[in-house]
This record gives C-alpha cells, sequence and structure tokens, in this order.
C-alpha cells in the first residue's frame, strides 16, 4: 500500500508538467485565438472591435499565470474547451471516441502478447534450435514491415480477394480484427525477443538447479519459477505500448477508418483546433501516467521486492 | 544387506567449447555408504561441483559423461528423463551451492518449501504441507518457521538461507544428500553449524552424504572418507583420519601445508588449463617429487603400504562384491607409491 502511495505522489508531477505543455501549446501557438475562432468559417473578417471583445470573452488579456489557472480548474473539473470546428466539448467528444480506440488497443495488446509471449518461451527452451532460428527471423521481419504497407495488403487479401473482412469502419469485432493485428505485429515481434532474452537469462540462474533438482516438472519450473522473473521487462514493453495505442494509433485508425481517438487528433491538427489538440495532449499524458502507474503495480505484484521495499540487488 | 548405496565407476565428464574439449572430471571411481559421509576436496576448478552435479544428471545440455552410476543397483545414466526427475529430490537431492541465488527471489519460502514436498508426498492438503514445511524449517533450527513461511529469500541473512535449502534438500527424506559447498559465502561460526547440522542429519537419517567442500578442516572433522580432486581427477582418497593424519600424494601434502593452522604454505604454480591437460601425472608440474615416468605415463591408484597390511582385502572397488569392508583402502595416484 505505502508503495502504491508512493507511486501516485510521483505521478503528480507529471501530471502537472503535461498540463503546462498543453497549456503552452496555445499561446505558443501562431495566430491569435480569438481571430482564428471568428474566422473559423473561412470566409468572415473579424473587425478590430469584434477581435478586441472575444478576447476579452476568452480571457486571453489576463497575465499567463491566471489563465492558466483558469483554464486548469476548468480542465480539472473535466472541461477542456470546446472545439473550434464542431462548437462541441473536447472532453465529450474524446469520451465518445474512447471506446472505439479501447477496444481496438486491447485487442491489439491482446495479440501481441499471444503472439510474442508464448513462442518466445519456446524459443527460449528450444535454444538454436529449428523454432529458435525460424522464430528469430519471423521477429526480424515483423519489427521490419511498416504498419501501413501491412494494413493495405491486410485489406487486399482478406477485404478484396477473400472477401471476409470489412476494408474499414467500426461497429462488429470483424472491424476490429485487421487492425488489431497491424498494431500487434511490431509490438508482438518485439515481444518475442524480449520473452526470449528475458527467459534464457534466468534460465540459467542457479534457483533453477534448485527447482530441478527438486525433481519438478520442467514445463513447471518455466512457467512457474522462471517466467514470473522474467516478466518485468515484458510488463514494461506492454504498459507503456498499451498507453501509447490508448493514446490514440493515428495511422491505424486513419487507414481503417476507425472513429478512435488518434483520428479526432488528426482532424484537430489538420484544422489548427487549438482546443482539440490540446484536450488530446492532456489526454494522453493522463492514459500514459496512468499507464505506467499500472504498470508499476504491476511490478509489485510481480516481484515483492519492489512491493515491499527492499534493496534490488 | 550391504551399506553401499551408490558405486561411481570410471566416471569421464567432458564439455565442449569453443576453447575445445574440456575433461571436467577423468575416471572418477568411489563408493556411497548409508550414514557415511564422503568429502571431496580440492581446488576451485578441480571438478569436485561438476562430479556433484553429474550423480543427479543436472549438467547443463553441452556435457558429455560416460561411466556408470549404479544407484541402488541401477544405472542412473540409462534412465530416461523422466525416471531421473523421480529419482531427484526424493531419492538423490542435491543442496546447491550460493545459497544468496539459489532461491527463487519471487516467491516465498513457503511457496518453495511446499512444491518440494509434494514433489514426493503427492497431493495433501495446504494445511499439512504447511506444517511440514514449518517443520523442515524447525528441524534446521529455523527460529520462528512458521512465520519465516510468509517470507521472501531477500528478507533473509546468508546463512538462513542455507537452512532453506538444506530443509528443501530434506523435504524428499532422500538416501543420497550431495552438498555442493553447502557453506560457499557464509562466515566461518554459520559455516561450521550448517555443515555440522547437515552431518547429523545425514547420521540421524541414515543417509549418505557426499560434501563438496574446499574447507579441509570441515573434510577433516566431519567426513568418514575424504576424495582429493585435482584437474579432474580423484588424486587420492581413503578414510579421514588417516589421508589428513598421512598424505600420500604430494598434491595433498601440499594442501594440508597450506592450511591456515599447518603454517599456510602455499602449493608453487597453477593447476594446469583443462582444455590442455598433461600426458602424464597432472601434478608434474608443481610437485617437489616428480620422476622422469611422471611426466608421459599416467600413474594408477596405488594403495598404501599402511592400509595393505591392515587390510586384506585386495580387490578393486566394487559395491557388490565385498561391501562390509571395515574400512575403505586410503590410496593416491602417484607413482611413488607403485
Amino acid at each position: 500500500m505505502a508503495y502504491f502511495i508512493r507511486r501516485l505522489a510521483a505521478a503528480v508531477p507529471v501530471l502537472i508538467g503535461i498540463t503546462f505543455i498543453a497549456f503552452a501549446l496555445s499561446v505558443a501557438s501562431p495566430g491569435d485565438p480569438a481571430v482564428e475562432l471568428l474566422s473559423m468559417n473561412g470566409f468572415s473578417q473579424p473587425t478590430e472591435e469584434q477581435i478586441a471583445v472575444k478576447r476579452e470573452e476568452m480571457g486571453l488579456n489576463d497575465p499567463l499565470l491566471a489563465q492558466y489557472g483558469h483554464w486548469l480548474s476548468k480542465a480539472l473539473q473535466g472541461d477542456l474547451g470546446t472545439s473550434y470546428m464542431t462548437k462541441e466539448s473536447v472532453s465529450g467528444e474524446l469520451l465518445r471516441r474512447l471506446p472505439a480506440t479501447l477496444s481496438l488497443s486491447l485487442l491489439a495488446v491482446l495479440f501481441a502478447v499471444l503472439l510474442g509471449v508464448p513462442s518466445g518461451m519456446l524459443m527460449a527452451i528450444r535454444r538454436n534450435r529449428l523454432f529458435d532460428h525460424i522464430g528469430r527471423a519471423l521477429a526480424l521481419i515483423l519489427v521490419s514491415i511498416p504498419g501501413f504497407w501491412l494494413a493495405i495488403m491486410l485489406i487486399a487479401l482478406w477485404s478484396e480477394k477473400l472477401q471476409l473482412l470489412p476494408t474499414s469502419g467500426y461497429g462488429t469485432w470483424k472491424h476490429l480484427l485487421m487492425p488489431a493485428v497491424v498494431l500487434a505485429s511490431g509490438t508482438g515481434a518485439i515481444l518475442m525477443r524480449l520473452t526470449r532474452a528475458a527467459l534464457l537469462e534466468e534460465l540459467n540462474k542457479d534457483y533453477m538447479l534448485t527447482a530441478r533438482a527438486k525433481g519438478l516438472r520442467e514445463s513447471f519450473i518455466v512457467l512457474r519459477h522462471a517466467l514470473r522473473n522474467a516478466c518485468i521487462p515484458l510488463l514494461t514493453v506492454i504498459g507503456s505500448y498499451f498507453g501509447a495505442i490508448v493514446g490514440g494509433s493515428v495511422i491505424v485508425e486513419v487507414i481503417f477508418a476507425v472513429p478512435g481517438i488518434g483520428r479526432f487528433a488528426m482532424d484537430g491538427i489538420f484544422r489548427r483546433d487549438y482546443p482539440v489538440i490540446q484536450g488530446y495532449v492532456v489526454f494522453t499524458g493522463l492514459i500514459y501516467v496512468l499507464f505506467n502507474l499500472a504498470t508499476d503495480l504491476c511490478y509489485g505484484l510481480a516481484h515483492p521486492q519492489i512491493r515491499l521495499g527492499g534493496k534490488l540487488r | 544387506m550391504s551399506d553401499t548405496l551408490m558405486v561411481i565407476k570410471q566416471l569421464d565428464v567432458s564439455f565442449q567449447t569453443r576453447e575445445g574439449l574440456v575433461q571436467a572430471v577423468d575416471g572418477a571411481t568411489l563408493e556411497l555408504k548409508h550414514g557415511r559421509i564422503f568429502g571431496l576436496i580440492g581446488e576451485t576448478g578441480s571438478g569436485k561441483s561438476v562430479l556433484g552435479l553429474s550423480l543427479v544428471r543436472l549438467l547443463p545440455a553441452h556435457a558429455s559423461v560416460s561411466g556408470s552410476l549404479l544407484y541402488k543397483g541401477k544405472d542412473l545414466l540409462q534412465l530416461s528423463p523422466k525416471e531421473m526427475r523421480q529419482i531427484r529430490g526424493r531419492e538423490i537431492a542435491l543442496i546447491p551451492q550460493n545459497p544468496a541465488s539459489s532461491l527463487n527471489p519471487v516467491m516465498t519460502l513457503g511457496s518453495q518449501l511446499r512444491e518440494a514436498i509434494r514433489a514426493y508426498a503427492g497431493r495433501t492438503g495446504s494445511k499439512r504441507l504447511n506444517a511440514q514445511a514449518a517443520g523442515l524449517l524447525h528441524a534446521m533450527n529455523m527460529p520462528d518457521a512458521e512465520q519465516q513461511l510468509r517470507r521472501y529469500p531477500f528478507q533473509l541473512s546468508g546463512g538462513m538461507k542455507q537452512r532453506v535449502l538444506a530443509a528443501m534438500g530434506l523435504a524428499g527424506s532422500p538416501s543420497l544428500l550431495i552438498a555442493d559447498e553447502p557453506t560457499k559465502g557464509l562466515d566461518a561460526l554459520i559455516r561450521v553449524q550448517v555443515t555440522e547440522m547437515l552431518a547429523n542429519m545425514a547420521r540421524r537419517t541414515g543417509a549418505a552424504l557426499l560434501l563438496i567442500t574446499h574447507d579441509l578442516d570441515v573434510a577433516r572433522v566431519l567426513c568418514d572418507e575424504v576424495g582429493v580432486m585435482y584437474a579432474g581427477q580423484i588424486i587420492e582418497q581413503g578414510p579421514a583420519k588417516e589421508l589428513f593424519a598421512q598424505p600420500m600424494h604430494p598434491y595433498t601434502r601440499g594442501l594440508i601445508a597450506s592450511m591456515p593452522s599447518r603454517g599456510m604454505i602455499p602449493i608453487a604454480g597453477t593447476a594446469p588449463s583443462l582444455t590442455d591437460r598433461p600426458a602424464g601425472c597432472k601434478f608434474y608440474d608443481r610437485c617437489g617429487s616428480a620422476m622422469p615416468r611422471c611426466e608421459a605415463e599416467q600413474p594408477d591408484l596405488y594403495k598404501s603400504a599402511h592400509t595393505e597390511i591392515t587390510n586384506k582385502e585386495t580387490e578393486p572397488i566394487d559395491g557388490t562384491a565385498k561391501g562390509q569392508q571395515a574400512a575403505a583402502k586410503h590410496k593416491a595416484r602417484c607413482f611413488l607409491y607403485a
């Protein structure tokens, strides 16, 4: 519990930093937000007077720190401002888009783990045998394939030729399969190599000899003794990857037209919709912090020495 | 019934490495008896640990082992991996070296002990398992045995870890216990305590104990019989008292003279590389009494004149034929006794 509170406390300055950067984004960006807002429709030319009124209305004449405080207090209440373009609440839009991104991310992480961990384990056990060689070659290929290329190839095969899966959109599990595979391939390959390396290291440790000397079955020894010790680097990769794709996987969401958070951010950037970009930065920052926190907690579960606050060897 | 438990005959262990073939154990022949302690002494790298591990077939995969390991009449080298697994722990247990790293850091002592017990006892209730685990720790003089079960290895001192490992080794009430430098890395006081505990345990349960150590004092005081290893060979073996009182091999004499209590005189030179061992006597380069024939010819094990008189038995060591010998013969691999 003390460990959890310590990790939580450590996250606070990070969050403050993120909000500050997100706020600074609007200050540093070129152009006057008031002008941007008033000329959003593309043809009206706001007068000096209109701009001055709007500036006062948006609080742009206040000192910067006061503006930040004002913005932060609203952000803390869940109000990330309204989009210039749609005139709708940014946080509402983010929440609306979260399920799509979240289900896609969960499936992608599941695929990556299913691909990476068991095969990595088998590669370690069958070190320098055929399975290991094939696995290593496959991992290298998967890491090297660009996501967008894989996406196009998958669409060409499964949608165009075999007509089994929809090319794009969102709604059924079928829509999620291909984007999840694309997202999972690179990380799955990294997990493969990492699992292999981490497990190989554990298999050579002294406690493995102790376990074998007890007459335990080898499969039991690998699963119960070695894997648990090997899982810390795996948790690190899985955790930060999960955080990254929940924060929006722009390319995949755009290619497969998944109405997710990455897509939203992409649109915001193209339209210079600063509240959207700001909201996106805060949101992904928050997601990252949360996932890091969850990863830290998993460390604690996996490794009693971290949880109980002992020194790590 | 014969008191012989295991007969190791002409055991060779070699490793294929990038530097060449490493002959780690060369023609080791010894006999382990119920309730007796056999001490294996020698410098680091002389092959003691490899010999110990080869008895439970837990050497790395690139090791090649030949000879015979007759345990209760069965040759362990002929067993399938599954049969061998059933020998480990309940018939032959190993107490590994390096207590600091030999326990799994992420599992409680309780779960590590329980799985050892479960491996032999089969399915039992968790309450009984816990009681048994605590009992094992208690027998090892662990204070608060019940509480210790919930602790993790990093919360224990080195001596306590060693006791846990010893308790784990005894969980299956094995007939043969191999203790591979069980006191490595422990301070002097605990070293004696732990080793004595193991010795008492062996005597009480009637198990044989193979004690691998480089602590000559421990070997002299606790062991019934001692084998001295040098460059992969057992170059001298015999009853502990006799071996220390009248060492035969020049190397053994040198070892004894290098003990702190005997003046701490080091043996000149270094042991030969195991990839490129000399053809003749392995100790030739460092030996003060070397003769010309020692360089090219490999000496056999010769009996000491002393034992020849007291022990009329002249047959080679063979557990099946004459198990009930009064004392093991004292012999050395040196032409001085040819």
